[in-house]
């Protein structure tokens, strides 16, 4: 609607109301002059009540973000013919066209390289793992692998801003404010939608407030990002001085002066603000009880590894995302920096793995023992993957990768996906996708589908049209649900 | 009074006449808009009141007064006339089928006329009252037939008959062997067109009851030609603007959605097929995909299937507050999922509460709550239950007796309490249990319960490797502290409990066997290196943490440069080295904390203005040799009372060093001897050139100077 129109229609509804005073009757009457003032906008949209559209599969979404992009070659999609083929070029018809990063447009040869870590089989199927991933690759039977995504972008920023938001220019709403608008908030004590970041030791790419950003919908769904720090909410605790009574004397003062300026702007925002000063005084209980890790057990620690006792590191963020989520954190994103192996894949890329595959498997192992996974989704992955060619100098020990975006692998586990599978096929070169690919707006869809959202339901109107994840793509991959 | 009533009920009627004849010319200002809009609420009045008239002279005749009867059918002829007049305003607007309309109003008209004649002949003709009788039945006649027609613009025409003559469609169940035409074509048509092309109405001799009659076409020809959707009437005819008088559906009716438009499009320009079957078409084929979008709103996904009633929605919504929610799964299903927060709010009347809707909860979660047995007594209560999760709570075997009741309980997660082996046995009693979580429980021998209990999937968690030692984290400062003033004490934590640190204040590693322990917090009177280690039993010990605190001091009342700082790294001039802020080693790139020196030698002068004792002067400095930041290679120190003439009191010269080391903060500390001077000055020089081992070294290009970085300079 017409943010004037709205605003005259609110102004409107409280003059009515409040001047004619005459209760029901001149409400009943109001309704009957401008049908539209008791419905909230011109139409109802779906999505708006906060409900699932159908029952969901999942009810909480944990998106372990490996952020740089890490090498599907050295890791879940195993390509035993490009160490057969080591140093020869890729033969053009494979590459087909495909543009390049300015990073190895200058190449003169693609040269293609093999994985140096080795792959072995594990679980019920047989999947071929590196032996990077050894704790994620000991529990392969719980996820599902995408080895057919494929992305639109070639670098970092529009990949990972089209990976989380559907677009590859900034300003939508990311995936979990998208939750947050159409689901609400289970836990109303803590926010819907919480980031967590962390670094690894190889090379980093930024992640940037715009990835975590509510875009057009009411600033309510915007990510929370917690502090790395021993304290993960900044400001959270009463200045000294200031007791529990007197901090609720003082919200309620502030509540009752907000309104006059609500009640004279009619500007939402205000309302959100005053939404947001409550929450954060209930996260003054809620967060605390969160944060503390003394109650875990030895065996809960050892299985994240003890950096799960460092606040601000990638163990301690999936410990965290465990805790968020178990008490009703709609989506809890973590993004993990340090992926990106243009050159010294052979020193980084076990630093990177060591980094996050214990978490990683430690947090969908005790989801499970807690009767949590078969409601939560959790999702590991990049922006995009990885190319078959060496970028710079290739020799035996060591060689670097540039930016693929024809196919790279996500995995995903609990939720309603169904365990065990591998979805789609890449070609022997590990270059194009022989079959069944999933473009970003599948994925969208179908994690949204798994939420109980119809992706082309969940819509919100703005600048004169209805927006979506999905935007005007996007369908539901029925065979990765269980 | 009486004539008052016949002047009015004249003059209404005049009303509606002018309205009537002149309904086209005339626009109604919103008011009188409004009145209109309360047409089908006013109606219900007349009707009402002619009921009880013809009761009351056809049936109560006792009651039946000549006052009364007149007094009845002036009230009738009043709102009638009333309810006419809004319906002709109601009318003007748009949105409704002519025809239809066109009926209601005339029959409408008509009633308000003869209970006029009604009313006039009862009041002028009284010893004739078969006139005035005829009249009534007349105008119920009218009245009924008026309200039939009425019904048709709001409900359409097969509204009443539809149940009886099973023409209600709803049902038609799309399978993957319906054909294209079935599934998605004809259901349009069916909503959107059939209303008037039917066997009883042919508008344009046009049906499309049968398929026959649909091939046929109408008076204007057949419906499509396959393969040239810009040809076939079907199309054309549709895509006219909406004002155009051949535009179909006609303006007021429901109009074709953007998708069905382009379906119909695509299905004729793909041969209009009438048989093939939806799912043989190229999943890539547009006529498929359009098709995909409109059966997936007709096949839902089949979810959970309940056949309780919705709770009420005013109660569900008192039961929801900050600390518990209750929610519908999805929206128009009367099942709700409840949950539980913080532990401290939580009492066995919170969870009573939940009764009010017990027959809707399907899925309940009290993680951490502190359920007690009693409660699982509640618990029994809520007998459409599904899922339940009560982790760390306080129950015991006596709850699972309670719970057995649960027929549709499916998942039962209990991790974290009590439980033991044999209590789990009591779980063979749950009818329709699928998963139990008993993750850190008492039970010893989940392989053994689950062997027992036949088709329940025992989840007893990932079993650790308890040969695995791992090493624990290093211990952390409990307040992150780099700088000590008098008061501030060193205390350290560790996340894990039960961990034992030691350390040193010597700069030594320490170990975990002579090293001092850590019991209470200390304070520190000089810059001190701080190295802790964590260590437990079943662990390794930590790897050694280290913490460079230096001890405020003195601070000088004024500090000048001598030299300028690169021009990259200024910091906040003189003050940035005084102002009790430290920078880090590894990341000082636009850290305002820094003054990074290259071209130039640090050198400063700090003034006092007591000149108090100092005994030793400790320079805080980065070293991330990687990116060129070394310690200096000579430090002077000068002092004096005089600015202008200021004596050496030491030169220090700093080992060069040999290898990268780790990038730290570091402190050079240089003694003085109970110095009291109100100026010093002190330069620190750059290593001009990068030792050999450096790997800069490698291409002549480099600039291989190194830089001095200092964050603080302290008095102590």
């Amino acid at each position: 609607m017409n943010p004037f129109f709205e605003h005259r229609l609110n102004i409107n509804r409280r003059h009515f109301l409040g001047k004619l005073s005459a209760g029901i009757g001149s409400a009943a009457l109001g309704s009957l002059l401008i049908p539209e003032l008791f419905s909230s906008t011109e139409e109802t949209l779906p999505g708006h009540n906060g409900l699932a559209h159908f029952a969901p599969r999942a009810k909480r979404i944990i998106y372990l973000h490996q952020n740089g992009a890490p090498s599907q070659l050295e890791s879940f999609d195993y390509k035993p013919l490009l160490t057969k083929m080591a140093g020869q070029d890729l033969p053009e018809s494979i590459r087909n066209g495909q543009r390049l990063t300015g990073m190895t447009s200058g190449q003169t040869r693609f040269p293609l390289v093999g994985s140096y870590f080795k792959f072995q089989q594990y679980g019920k199927n047989g999947t071929w793992v590196s032996e990077l991933f050894p704790n994620m690759a000991g529990i392969i039977d719980e996820f599902c692998i995408i080895k057919t995504m494929h992305t639109e972008a070639i670098n970092h920023d529009p990949a990972l801003t089209f990976m989380t938001t559907g677009a590859q220019q900034g300003n939508r709403p990311s995936m979990g404010a998208w939750l947050s608008y159409g689901l609400g908030s289970e836990n109303k004590n803590l926010p819907a939608f919480c980031v967590l970041l962390s670094r690894g030791r190889g090379n980093g790419q930024g992640v940037y407030a715009k990835l975590w950003t509510n875009g057009f919908l009411d600033s309510v769904h915007q990510g929370v990002q917690f502090s790395s720090s021993e304290e993960p909410v900044l400001y959270l605790n009463d200045p000294a001085g200031l007791d529990q009574q007197g901090r609720r004397k003082m919200l309620d003062q502030l509540y009752t002066l907000n309104s006059l300026g609500f009640e004279e702007f009619g500007d939402p925002e205000i309302q959100t603000r005053i939404q947001q000063y409550e929450m954060a005084y209930r996260m003054q209980t809620s967060v605390p009880e969160i944060s503390d890790v003394s109650r875990e057990t030895d065996h809960t620690i050892k299985m994240y590894g003890p950096e799960c006792l460092v606040p601000g590191t990638y163990a301690a963020n999936c410990l965290l995302a465990r805790k968020l989520s178990e008490s009703g954190v709609r989506f809890v994103q973590i993004y993990h920096q340090g992926w990106d192996q243009h050159g010294n894949m052979v020193g980084e890329m076990p630093l990177q793995a060591q980094d996050t595959d214990r978490a990683s498997a430690a947090l969908i192992k005790d989801l499970k023992q807690r009767g949590l996974l078969d409601e939560t989704l959790v999702i590991w992955g990049g922006e995009f993957g990885r190319t078959n060619y060496c970028q710079g100098d290739l020799s035996k020990e060591n060689y670097g990768r540039d930016h693929h975006p024809r196919c790279y692998t996500v995995l995903m586990a609990g939720g309603g996906v169904k365990p065990g599978t591998i979805y789609g096929e890449t070609d022997e070169f590990g270059y194009n996708i022989a079959k069944d690919p999933v473009s970003v707006n599948d994925f969208h869809a179908t994690v949204l589908h798994l939420m109980g959202l119809d992706h082309e339901r969940l819509t919100f109107k703005h600048l004169g049209r209805r927006y979506r994840l999905t935007d005007v793509a996007g369908r539901v991959i029925n065979p990765l649900l269980a | 009074m009486k004539k008052a009533a016949g002047y009015l009920i004249v003059a209404l009627n005049a009303l509606i006449v002018l309205f009537f004849l002149f309904r086209d010319e005339l626009s109604f200002p919103p008011v009188i808009q409004s009145f209109g809009r309360i047409h089908p609420l006013f109606l219900h009045i007349p009707i009402g009141v002619l009921l009880l008239t013809v009761v009351i002279v056809f049936v109560a005749r006792r009651f039946a007064s000549r006052e009364l009867v007149h007094f009845l059918l002036g009230f009738f002829a009043v709102t009638a006339a009333l309810t006419a007049l809004m319906g002709i305003v109601l009318g003007a607007e748009e949105g409704y089928d002519a025809d239809a309309l066109n009926a209601h109003r005339i029959s409408g008209i008509l009633v308000s006329f003869i209970s006029w004649a009604a009313y006039a002949f009862q009041e002028a003709l009284p010893e004739k009252p078969v006139i005035s009788g005829s009249l009534l039945v007349a105008s119920t006649v009218a009245l009924l037939v008026a309200g039939h027609l009425g019904s048709v613009i709001t409900h359409g025409d097969q509204f009443v008959w539809a149940p009886l003559s099973g023409e209600d469609n709803d049902g038609l169940q799309v399978s993957d062997s319906t054909s294209m035409f079935r599934a998605a074509v004809f259901p349009i048509l069916e909503t959107k067109c059939l209303g008037c092309h039917n066997d009883n109405k042919r508008k344009g001799e046009l049906s499309m009851s049968t398929m026959a009659q649909l091939f046929e076409g109408g008076e204007h020809g057949t419906l499509w030609h396959r393969g040239e959707p810009r040809k076939s009437l079907l199309i054309s005819r549709v895509v006219l603007p909406e004002d155009h008088k051949e535009h179909m559906p006609p303006k007021g009716k429901s109009q074709l959605t953007l998708l069905e438009v382009n379906l119909l499009y695509q299905w004729i320009q793909s041969g209009a097929d009438t048989t093939v079957a939806w799912t043989l078409y190229s999943p890539q084929d547009t006529v498929r995909k359009l098709a995909e979008r409109m059966i997936a709103t007709s096949r839902k996904d089949p979810g959970p299937q309940y056949d309780f009633d919705s709770a009420d929605e005013e109660t569900v919504k008192s039961l929801n507050d900050p600390y518990r929610t209750v929610t519908p799964i999805a929206e128009d299903e009367p099942a709700l999922a409840v949950s539980f927060y913080i532990r401290d709010k939580y009492n066995s009347t919170r969870l009573e509460d939940l009764l009010k809707v017990k027959e809707q909860v399907v899925a309940l979660n009290l993680d951490g709550m502190p359920v007690s047995d009693d409660d699982c007594e509640t618990l029994s209560g809520f007998s459409n239950l599904e899922r339940l999760n009560i982790n760390f709570s306080s129950i015991t075997g006596e709850c699972l007796s309670s719970l057995a009741s649960l027929e549709h309980l499916r998942s039962l997660a209990v991790a974290g309490t009590k439980l033991n082996d044999s209590d789990l046995a009591e779980l063979r009693n749950f009818p329709a249990l699928k998963s139990v979580y008993v993750w850190s429980t008492a039970v010893t021998d989940p392989q053994k319960v689950s062997d027992d209990l036949a088709g329940i999937t025992v989840e007893a968690g990932a079993p650790g490797n308890e040969r695995e030692v791992l090493r624990l984290s290093a211990p952390m400062l409990a307040e992150d502290l780099a700088i000590a003033g008098d008061e501030d004490s060193i205390s350290f934590t560790h996340k894990l409990p039960g961990t034992i640190i030691r350390y040193t204040t010597d700069g030594s590693k320490p170990d975990s066997v002579s090293s001092q322990v850590y019991s209470k917090p200390f304070t520190i009177l000089e810059c001190t290196e701080i190295n802790a280690i964590a260590c437990k039993p079943g662990w390794y010990c930590s790897k050694a943490a280290r913490f460079l605190v230096f001890s405020k001091g003195h601070s000088p009342s004024d500090v000048s440069l001598n030299t300028q700082p690169n021009k990259d790294y200024r910091g906040q001039g003189g003050l940035t080295i005084s102002d009790n802020k430290k920078g880090f080693a590894d990341n000082y790139r636009g850290d305002l904390a820094w003054l990074g020196y290259r071209e130039n030698p640090f050198d400063a002068t700090f003034s006092f203005e007591n000149a108090p004792e100092i005994n030793e002067i400790v320079i805080a400095y980065a070293r991330n040799t990687p990116s060129f930041l070394f310690p200096p290679v000579s430090v002077e120190v000068w002092g004096g009372n005089d600015k202008k003439k200021l004596s050496l009191l030491r030169k220090v010269e700093p080992l060069v060093l040999t290898e990268y080391g780790t990038t730290q903060n570091e402190a050079l500390r240089i003694p003085l001897d109970h110095a009291r001077f109100t100026h010093y000055k002190i330069i620190a020089r750059p290593l001009p050139q990068l030792p050999k081992w450096h790997f800069a070294n490698k291409k002549e290009t480099n600039d291989k100077r190194t830089w001095v970085f200092i964050d603080e300079i302290f008095f102590n």
